[in-house]
């Protein structure tokens, strides 16, 4: 199943932050990341994480270096600070009340008013 | 890597490129870009694709390089130098001042090439030394050649 660009939109900066909170990561691997943990729903066009990582550097909520072992190719990784860090927890809080609200309208659970 | 190949991650990658204004980020954003191509490239040669096949699917899994670009181009703006911006205009401000001063005392104390009548004069003169030398020399060619 793969869902509408539109959606994606709107939480993949929440994504993004959410996988390198777990640890830092170079641009290829989170898309991997996101293709795993997802079970194949978030199949990201790969050129428009670079945009988002940037903006997200440019924010003050990520920072990126350079590594890279002896031998192997230097990877631009990528990892949560602390501005990061409180940006995620807002957005999660707002991401459960949405997603509750969703539930609950779907579900029908409120419809004891009729 | 054939060269052929690897043009068309170059060119990909100068497409991209065009699209962002501030220069300065360039080298960083194509050598990031590259290393993602380069490591998908290698995963699908595993698959068994062919090299043509996996350069071709690798950068179009990418995304069309000129929206990529776009994109990077509104997040990497130059940041305007407020402290250039500040000294100039202290430069610039400090130069009209003291084109005022010499102006207002300039003329009193005499420079003759600035001052009322003089000025045409001096204009005759330097038309008048130059004129008649050029004309003659060309003259004087013309008249040895024939």
């Amino acid at each position: 199943m793969k869902v509408s660009k539109e959606l994606l939109k709107g939480s993949t900066v929440i994504l993004v932050l959410s996988l390198l909170e777990r640890e830092p990561m170079y641009g290829y691997q989170m898309i991997k990341e996101m293709e795993k943990q997802s079970n194949g729903v978030f199949v990201l066009k790969e050129g428009t994480l670079y945009p988002i990582l940037h903006a997200l550097e440019a924010n003050g909520m990520i920072v990126s270096y350079w590594w890279g072992n002896e031998g192997t190719r230097q990877r631009k990784y990528y990892r949560i600070i602390n501005k990061g860090k409180q940006y995620l927890k807002e957005k999660r809080k707002e991401w459960e009340t949405f997603r509750s609200a969703v539930d609950k309208v779907l579900t029908g659970e409120v419809c004891t008013c009729s | 890597m054939f060269l052929n190949q690897n043009n068309k991650v170059q060119l990909y990658l100068d497409d991209i490129c065009s699209q962002i204004r501030f220069r300065e980020a360039h080298q960083e954003i194509r050598l990031e870009i590259e290393s993602h191509i380069q490591i998908k490239i290698q995963e699908l040669l595993v698959k068994g694709l062919t090299e043509d096949e996996a350069v071709d699917q690798a950068i179009s899994q990418m995304g069309e390089a000129t929206l990529v670009g776009k994109q990077l181009n509104t997040v990497h703006q130059s940041k305007p130098e407020w402290s250039i911006i500040i000294l100039s205009l202290l430069f610039i401000s400090l130069g009209l001042l003291s084109m005022v001063l010499i102006g207002k005392q300039g003329l009193s104390m005499g420079v003759p090439i600035l001052s009322g009548k003089n000025s045409s004069f001096t204009g005759a003169q330097i038309r008048f030394r130059i004129d008649p030398t050029v004309n003659t020399e060309y003259f004087k060619g013309e008249g040895q050649s024939s």
